[in-house]
């Protein structure tokens, strides 16, 4: 405490701050066309999917624990949204279909780690690499078309001059922003990382908590899985590759940590703001698309390296090991 | 006081892997008496509490509840007949803040029937009840932010709340100052006169003779007698603890100090001791007694090449030595048996054999192939000369006893010949047979010729066995003295910082 | 004794495993048990099996290393665009191991000095390196290698492919090392209990540079083995190591805990995943549902072994 307030209040202002900072600088020079209205509603637009299965991924490592699964199930749901659709279901029924299929892709995760007592990224990764099958099977590994007006509106579409992308992201984050903080389920998540012992003795199923935990990751994966469906207008199991990364990235980038429950899905805008400026600045710019999967990775694994210093520096707490 | 027990437990046995930890104990409390149940660390205090809250399951024995036999499955069991306590260990959720650690599952809901947490309630209520200790905390802080008092406060505050007709407190005083112990004290008096039965369970026997009623005294696991407070004496007191008078303990044969093996000047570690001056010489033990927080442990962690060292000279035998790292130290002939054998000493689920050449592997093995039945015979050599008992040294260590897993840890530290070893509690949790052993070996060690400094919070075991003493008291050292100089009452008075100028704000 | 006995209970079922798949595969497809066959499927188990080797240490100090894959491919291509710009054989290989022994070391580096999270350390240098592998190929395909490249993966001793006789070299090299040398040792105490092994004057941060550094090899080494055999190296070789190789490692017993394990029960776990491939193609099962099978094998092996562990104590 006392080293905080003798660093000052600057210092405490993370580095993913500056660092945003610093993209927003550079990218007003080199491409004009970053600071205009139309491309800061393109950078909203690419974050709403990003943000809402990162915070889903935040619930999870809040509790000490590790969602990998999310990309392949967005893949999946898809898939699944696009086939109800080619089937002859009605929209509503096919959206259904698909948040249920990633509804319960998640509680396969939570059942994995918290009964049959498997390490959570095992357990994520294989039940993920499975919901990956089934859409590569259901699909013999093609693209769908998926053209539904209503599909389509979630992208396309706007209310009140707001893009429909945006207002569900933000809805989205309301929403766990009252499960989170206003409801004794949000207490059980960060106590399950930071103390389940405490919460146990309280009388807390611990276990119950945890499934819950993975269900509305997977279902929040699900929810960015529509979305992901809607922009590219069909559905693909290997649509959405790669997402966990930049979900878990924007996680620790934000400030929550695998530690005690440290953390909070406000935090995580931060850490989604960042990636999707980064890559937004990067088209306008015209860097080649090649040249952005590594260079996402370096900037994003260099923040979280700042981070981890700068944590250390404030908290002062360079204990032995 | 009424005379009907509200709790009882009539011959609880629990056996954990390698130790009988309860064997046939015996306790009961009434409403409106505080009744006290002290014994040496690793006497079963914490395991028999454990058990009245819930926590652990007794193998045998029955637990009677105002006279019907209850099963207690779980803390909540516990909690719905009125029984609440306040753990040894952590119980706060640290990212949680004071008021949500408060009430924690019995959060005040802002409407019926919706699951809303209403958050001003929670706080003012939270506030009303840490003002009842007379503590003013923002409520809203997370309890990570709090200092080890307060958060012990606000444990115990949590438990309060509940308004508990049973209150089990296990060494609720260990991590509070002076003002905030007289405080639970008044509450505790408070409860007590509106018929709260009172577990409480100390090792100070001031403490104890300011609020208890009886005492139950345990040693080993197995019960030794309950006898009110007013009774007995002290001595009385130590030896149902101990089961001998103290003088008989300590093995002390003639030693000869020679040259000087280690020297601090004006040494100072980060968050540790400041401009300690210090000398230990071949062939003697030398004690560190302070309280818990007075810098002990961050001095030798400072010398083993932890904890940075801000400033100050650390002398090896007349050479001057930075310290960097353990591996350095160990290469100096340095060792350090740490407080925490579980955590710093031990690799739990490796067997003895890997236990006991952990830090000796290379001067064994000095081309780098191990040979694993050389390590084998070594690992047997220790456990015939330490009298470790173990079926094999092929036993993995967490299935010993804890006196047995501490003589792995010297066992490693005595191969790694070093001539300088720093024993931080070394009988800290392990029964009494063991201890004398551990005694001895010390003793025979400083007779070999070499050098030995030990921290201990045992007054006795440090008047004892040191043949000179350093106080440290708010991470400085105040006092040194000869063995034959010191008695209980001067170092006491010194670790609490009476007659040493320094202003006092622990207990 | 009795104990002794108990803790061979784990082996022994994993071995009953592997013959059990394989009575279950002759008796279902009679093209199984043979020598063709029999060789195919150590062949195929040698990459996996490679991969794991260093998995194996950097999992026995409680780490993980989820760039694998992502090494590999890099190496592969890495090598694939050298050898076709024309550089003699031995100079591409070298560069090739270096760069992933580089990734591994800078691995190692972020974990052991910087102290990330090894997980978010790895699989942050997993997404570098396949974005270094998409740059070199500008999503293409490069074949056609020298033969004498090619004989690494393809070529025979005797009756015996070379693939088996490097990996079965490397498994027993790996092997000595991890249990029979000083520091091999000290990785186990590291994953046992870090701060007890930091206090009895292991270096820590060096031990945790160096597994992950083998790491960064082996899966480079692998990477190499692949192109050799394939006679091609693509974007995407590396994907399908990341989730088999952890797989083979936790399925042959070691704890992602940390010190306790061994590199020959990672030879029967990645046998073993090996063995469901093959039983699966031989079946004539499509490829797509590959994925899905082995998924589930996996949990279900990883959890038996978890049952087997908790019995055995």
């Amino acid at each position: 405490m006392q080293v905080k307030t003798l660093l000052g209040q600057w210092r405490q202002i993370p580095p993913a701050i500056w660092i945003v900072v610093l993209m927003c600088l550079i990218y007003g020079k080199v491409a004009p066309g970053f600071f205009t209205l139309s491309n800061l509603t393109n950078v909203a637009m690419q974050a709403a999917p990003l943000l809402i299965v990162a915070v889903g991924v935040t619930t999870v490592i809040l509790t000490e624990g590790i969602d990998l699964s999310v990309g392949f199930i967005m893949g999946l749901v898809s898939v699944v949204v696009s086939l109800l659709l080619k089937a002859g279901l009605g929209i509503w029924w096919a959206m259904l279909g698909g948040l249920g299929a990633g509804f319960l892709c998640g509680l396969t995760n939570g059942v994995m780690v918290a009964s049959v007592g498997l390490p959570p990224f095992i357990a994520t990764l294989g039940v993920g690499s499975m919901a990956y099958g089934v859409g590569l099977v259901l699909t013999e590994g093609q693209s769908i078309q998926a053209l539904d007006p209503v599909l389509l509106f979630l992208t396309n579409g706007s209310l009140a001059g707001v893009n429909m992308s945006i207002i569900l992201a933000a809805a989205v984050f309301g929403i766990c922003w009252l499960l989170m903080y206003e409801t004794a389920f949000g207490r059980n998540v960060i106590s399950l990382g930071g103390n389940p012992e405490a919460l146990r003795v309280v009388g807390v199923n611990t276990r119950r908590v945890s499934i819950l935990v993975y269900g509305v990751s997977g279902l929040l994966a699900a929810v960015a899985g529509l979305l992901v469906a809607s922009r590219t207008g069909s559905g693909y199991a290997a649509a959405a590759m790669g997402w966990d990364f930049d979900a878990i990235g924007a996680t620790i980038i934000g400030g929550t940590s695998f530690e005690e429950g440290k953390g909070g899905i406000g935090k995580t805008v931060l850490g989604v703001l960042l990636i999707s400026i980064l890559r937004n600045g990067l088209n306008v710019a015209g860097v080649h698309n090649m040249y952005q999967f590594a260079l996402i990775g370096l900037v994003v694994l260099g923040t979280i390296v700042l981070d981890v210093r700068f944590r250390q520096t404030v908290e002062g707490g360079l204990k032995a090991q | 006081m009424s005379s009907q027990p509200i709790l009882e437990a009539r011959g609880i046995v629990k056996q954990f892997p390698g130790v009988r930890a309860l064997d046939g104990v015996n306790f009961d409390v009434r409403p409106g008496e505080v009744h006290v149940l002290i014994g040496e660390n690793g006497a079963g205090k914490s395991t028999l509490s454990k058990i009245l809250m819930g926590v652990i399951a007794a193998d045998e024995g029955e637990i009677l509840f105002e006279g019907r036999p209850i099963r207690l499955r779980s803390p909540l069991d516990a909690r719905q007949h009125g029984i609440g306590g306040v753990y040894q260990e952590f119980m706060l959720v640290p990212w949680l803040n004071v008021a949500q650690n408060i009430f924690l599952n019995r959060e005040p809901r802002r409407w019926k029937g919706l699951p809303f947490v209403d958050h001003r309630r929670m706080h003012e209520e939270s506030r009303e009840i840490l003002s009842a200790f007379g503590l003013e905390v923002d409520t809203r802080l997370p309890v990570k932010h709090l200092d080890t008092a307060l958060q012990q406060m606000v444990e115990i505050s949590k438990v309060l709340s509940t308004s508990p007709r049973v209150l089990v407190l296990d060494e609720p005083t260990a991590m509070l100052t002076d003002r905030e112990v007289s405080r639970l004290f008044e509450r505790i008096e408070e409860l007590r006169r509106q018929g709260v039965a009172i577990v409480y369970i100390s090792h100070r026997l001031q403490e104890i003779r300011k609020i208890g009623d009886r005492v139950t005294v345990l040693r080993d696991g197995r019960y030794v007698g309950t006898v009110n407070i007013r009774d007995v004496s002290d001595d009385q007191l130590v030896e149902m603890m101990v089961g001998r008078s103290i003088s008989q303990m300590y093995p002390r044969s003639r030693r000869a100090p020679g040259a000087e093996a280690l020297r601090l000047q004006g040494f100072s570690v980060k968050g540790g001791p400041q401009e300690a001056d210090f000398v230990v010489r071949y062939g003697e033990i030398v004690g560190l007694a302070g309280l818990v927080g007075a810098g002990r442990t961050e001095l030798v962690r400072g010398i083993f090449g932890i904890d940075p060292i801000q400033k100050g000279e650390l002398l090896i035998d007349g050479r001057k030595v930075t310290p960097r790292s353990p591996n350095q130290m160990i290469q100096l002939g340095v060792g350090l048996l740490s407080e925490d054998r579980k955590r710093f000493g031990l690799a739990l689920k490796s067997p003895v054999h890997w236990n006991t050449v952990m830090a000796s592997l290379r001067r064994h093995f000095p081309r780098g192939v191990v040979r694993e039945r050389k390590v084998q015979s070594i690992a047997r050599e220790y456990v015939e000369k330490l009298r470790i008992v173990t079926p094999s040294v092929l036993r993995q260590v967490r299935y010993l006893s804890g006196g047995n897993q501490q003589k792995v840890v010297m066992a490693k530290w005595l191969d790694t010949k070093a001539k300088i070893l720093i024993f931080d509690e070394p009988t800290r949790g392990i029964d009494v047979g063991a201890k004398a052993e551990v005694h001895a070996l010390m003793d025979q060690l400083a007779q070999e010729g070499n050098a030995i400094i030990m921290i201990s919070s045992d007054l006795p075991e440090v008047l004892g066995m040191s043949d000179r003493i350093y106080v440290l008291f708010q991470k400085r050292i105040v006092g040194e003295f000869k063995h034959g100089e010191a008695n209980q009452e001067k170092i006491a008075s010194l670790m609490l910082g009476i007659g040493t100028g320094v202003k006092t704000n622990a207990s | 004794m009795n104990r002794n006995v108990r803790a061979l209970i784990a082996p022994i079922f994993r071995l009953t495993f592997v013959a059990a798949l394989c009575i279950a595969l002759t008796i279902m497809n009679e093209n199984f048990l043979t020598w063709t066959n029999i060789i195919n499927v150590l062949r195929q188990a040698t990459l996996l099996v490679i991969v794991g080797l260093g998995l194996t240490a950097v999992i026995l100090t409680a780490g993980i290393d989820l760039s694998v894959g992502g090494v590999l491919a890099l190496v592969g291509c890495t090598t694939a665009q050298l050898l076709k710009s024309g550089l003699p054989i031995p100079v591409a290989v070298l560069i090739g191991l270096a760069v992933g022994t580089a990734v591994g070391f800078l691995n190692g580096v972020m974990v052991g000095v910087i102290k990330l999270p090894p997980f978010v350390a790895t699989y942050g240098a997993k997404w570098i390196a396949e974005g270094l592998a998409l740059l070199l190929m500008q999503g293409q395909i490069i074949f056609g290698f020298p033969s004498s490249y090619r004989w690494v993966g393809v070529g025979y001793v005797g009756p015996i492919p070379v693939p088996i006789i490097l990996t079965a070299i490397l498994v027993l090299a790996f092997d000595f090392f991890l249990t029979k040398t000083v520091v091999g040792r000290d990785i186990y105490a590291l994953g046992s209990n870090r701060d007890a092994a930091y206090y009895s004057g292991v270096s820590v941060c060096k031990i945790t540079i160096l597994v992950y550094t083998l790491s960064g090899l082996t899966a480079g080494i692998a990477g190499l083995l692949m192109t050799a055999r394939l006679d091609a190296a693509e974007l995407g070789m590396g994907e399908p190591f990341l989730m088999q190789g952890i797989a083979s490692v936790v399925m042959g017993g070691t704890s992602l805990l940390g010190g306790e394990g061994r590199v020959t029960g990672t030879v029967i776990g990645a046998i073993i995943l090996t063995l469901v491939v093959n039983g699966l193609n031989l079946m004539g099962v499509p490829a797509l549902w590959h994925q899905i099978v082995l998924g589930a094998v996996i949990l279900t092996a990883v959890f038996i072994d978890l049952q087997m562990k908790k019995w055995a104590n």
